[in-house]
């Protein structure tokens, strides 16, 4: 009986033992990082990093959580992220980042492999964090605040990159893990660019500009948000966004159709040594604005205005394509990457001069518009 | 000594477990690149006469086991030798999956905490477990695979919008020798770690057909391979699964659905912990087997605590840091070989041809215990 109760009392002390973790930290004492952006100071050969965390002290019942920035230096990030905790009484924390800003500088000079490979590696960190290139002088400026702005930065610039492909149609989004494929197959890779536009006098606010290519894990240079609207119809992945025409092909564009679902077949034909790379759209669309009174009813107006749209949309996918090959040079779209997967022989053959082939690449592109309906009036 | 006996499908389940044990983990390894579904293919097809060969051991001599069997066979001087080096097998195993099990939580989930104290607690149920017998891990195994396959499925269902499954493409890019190698390490680690089986298989009922019982455990285990391969590459892409450890972790940890659901990473953690304590379990038991087989002793519940101290402690000695480990599962198929191949292949072979010279001297003990 004696031996019973005893091994019930052990027992009961174990479950108060064994309760917590080891290492457990309250929610208090941690100092949850939301953003952080990454600077390289050249002279003094260290990283400038800056956080912007969690302000849990203003937390209360009603009040928004706010936020405040917290910079560190360092010789490497881990290093600047462990400085911190000498001007800070909680470890930072970095669970809940949602966002990476790197400067210009870093991805034109150092390149930005070095700096994801810690987020990759360290455990706290999360392989779906958002990339971003500042294109201001430093990457600190994107989560600095100016005037009376409120809100957390980082968790503005999240939610803006999560869903403007299904809204806007002016960047790509790109996480982490993808980066780090994408730098590796296809030995290039976009990055959604931010600047910050005057909105008063005294205030700034980060906006979305387009995104940033990338060669190898250098800078190589900037896409407006409307050549990206194209980007991203090449690559399959446009949700939403806005085309402008006019549909008599005059200065000042009348009509806005709104992009309901688009699909884009890639495919590539190799006949005679000449590879042609093959882009076709087939795009579903709603007239929303209707400026110069056209009549909707009337099968030929559409039918002009889908006509205006495809010369236009093909018009623009072609001088994107050529652009980033013969400007930019990069393979950004993956048109190796498609013959390695589709065509592995052909590719053994093309690999080792796929430097030189890439820019001579033929494409061709068709587009296809359906109006579906003109929205709610006539 | 009347043995606990497990019933058909908690056999075949165990084995599915075990079979799980770290590789569901470790993910199941690739040198072949996006390739690996072949590898996984072959290897299971290479596996089949292996365990035909261990179902034909089980057949002839029911309700024995392993280390039994080795001594009726070979006789007891050549026996003792084999029991002993099977013995070593089977600690050593459950020491690499405690390791493998320490180091993941250490990567992953606590790196703050000493990887002892992790091993202390899991090798201490794992003892639990197995002193409880047999019947205890054939019913753990029956809960455990419902949990598994649920996560599987689930993790797979909830990400299949994340899912890029050109990432599979191109096929055969890997060459036919990288293809064979890269199946040969899946061969051995974790198919033909199965052997372990032999040295419990007095737990399975003479009534079972051995056959089918590693057929089903098959059946059920090469989807799932499939399934966790498909869902890593698809997820992940190639040069993310090179890069990681443990790809099915990192696989999970990106799941995202809208903006709440995310985060469901813990539910591969609790997969390798149900199906790691069941191959560590399995290993001291019969490692504590072949204690009692080769001393000569009667009860073999006493040695699962010693076995299981020892497997402890050659765990904490076996690597000095996760690469090593990594870098060890390079070798480990030529280790493992004689272990899965070679000795049962001589056991069964020796076993058919005495068969053969003097069937009735085997059979008629059979019959009597009927």
């Amino acid at each position: 009986m004696v031996k019973r109760f005893l091994i019930c009392l052990l027992l009961v002390a174990m479950v108060l033992l064994l309760g917590g973790c080891w290492n457990y930290k309250g929610l208090d004492q941690l100092n949850i990082v939301l953003g952080i952006a990454v600077d390289f100071d050249k002279e003094a050969n260290q990283f400038n990093i800056t956080y912007e965390v969690a302000d849990q002290a203003s937390a209360g019942k009603n009040t928004m959580i706010k936020s405040r920035i917290v910079k560190s230096q360092g010789k490497t990030l881990l290093d600047a992220a462990r400085n911190a905790k000498r001007k800070e009484a909680d470890k930072l924390f970095f669970g809940s980042t949602n966002i990476l800003v790197l400067s210009r500088d870093i991805a034109l000079e150092m390149g930005i492999q070095p700096v994801i490979d810690w987020f990759l590696r360290d455990g706290e960190c999360r392989e779906t964090m958002h990339v971003a290139l500042s294109q201001e002088d430093t990457a600190e400026a994107i989560l600095q605040r100016s005037g009376q702005m409120s809100g957390i930065v980082s968790i503005n610039l999240h939610d803006i990159l999560r869903e403007d492909r299904s809204i806007v149609a002016s960047t790509r989004n790109v996480k982490l893990y993808e980066l780090y494929d994408i730098l590796e197959l296809r030995n290039s890779a976009v990055l959604p660019a931010i600047h910050k536009a005057e909105e008063n006098a005294d205030q700034q606010i980060a906006e979305l500009n387009g995104i940033a290519i990338l060669q190898g894990d250098r800078l190589k240079g900037f896409l407006t948000p409307e050549e990206t609207k194209y980007l991203l119809f090449l690559e399959n992945i446009i949700k939403s966004g806005v085309l402008t025409l006019s549909a008599k092909s005059e200065k000042t564009d009348d009509i806005s159709l709104e992009i309901f679902d688009n699909k884009t077949k890639k495919s590539f034909a190799y006949n005679q040594d000449k590879i042609v790379v093959k882009f076709e759209t087939r795009t579903h669309v709603v007239i929303d604005e209707n400026h110069s009174k056209l009549d909707m009813m009337d099968p030929e107006v559409i039918k002009q205005i889908e006509k205006a749209g495809e010369e236009m949309l093909e018009k623009n996918l072609r001088d994107l394509i050529s652009k980033i090959q013969h400007e930019f040079q990069t393979d950004i779209f993956g048109f190796g990457e498609m013959i390695h997967k589709k065509d592995l022989k052909l590719w053994k053959q093309l690999e080792p001069s796929w430097k030189e082939i890439y820019p001579t690449l033929e494409v061709d592109v068709k587009s296809k518009l359906i109006i579906r309906d003109s929205a709610f009036i006539k | 000594m009347a043995t606990e006996k497990i019933t058909f499908h908690q056999s075949a389940y165990s084995i599915v477990l075990f079979c799980f044990g770290s590789s569901v983990i470790i993910g199941i390894s690739s040198s072949a690149n996006q390739d690996g579904w072949i590898s996984i293919i072959l290897a299971t097809i290479c596996i089949i006469p292996v365990f035909l060969m261990h179902a034909r051991i089980i057949k002839l001599f029911p309700e024995k086991n392993y280390f039994e069997i080795i001594e009726t066979v070979l006789g007891k001087k050549i026996g003792k030798i084999i029991t002993a080096l099977m013995l070593w097998y089977s600690v050593h195993l459950a020491a690499l999956v405690l390791c493998n099990f320490g180091e993941f939580i250490q990567v992953f989930d606590m790196p703050e905490t000493p990887k002892l104290s992790i091993t202390i607690l899991m090798i201490l149920t794992t003892v639990y477990l197995a002193r409880s017998g047999m019947r205890s891990i054939g019913k753990w195994s029956v809960v455990g695979i419902c949990f598994l396959l649920f996560v599987v499925l689930f993790t797979f269902a909830t990400s299949v919008h994340q899912m890029h499954f050109e990432n599979l493409l191109p096929v055969m890019e890997a060459s036919p020798s990288q293809i064979l190698k890269s199946s040969f390490e899946i061969f051995t680690f974790p198919y033909g770690e199965s052997v372990i089986f032999l040295c419990v298989a007095d737990s399975f009922h003479k009534k079972d057909n051995p056959y089918r019982v590693f057929f089903l455990a098959l059946a059920i285990v090469l989807p799932v391979f499939l399934t966790v391969f498909i869902r890593n590459l698809a997820l992940l892409g190639l040069p993310m699964i090179n890069a990681s450890y443990f790809p099915s972790y990192i696989a999970v940890r990106i799941i995202e659905i809208g903006d709440f659901f995310a985060r469901i990473e813990s539910s591969i953690s609790s997969n390798f912990i149900l199906a790691g304590i069941v191959k560590i379990a399995i290993c001291l038991l019969a490692a504590s087997k072949g204690i009692v087989s080769l001393f000569g002793l009667q009860n073999n519940r006493v040695f699962i605590m010693p076995v299981g101290m020892l497997a402890l402690a050659l765990s904490s000695i076996l690597y000095t840091s996760t690469m090593e480990m990594f870098i060890f599962l390079d070798y480990y198929m030529y280790y493992a070989l004689p272990f899965q191949i070679i000795i049962p292949l001589g056991v069964w072979i020796v076993a058919e041809f005495k068969r053969r010279k003097k069937g009735q001297m085997i059979n008629t003990p059979e019959d009597a215990s009927l």
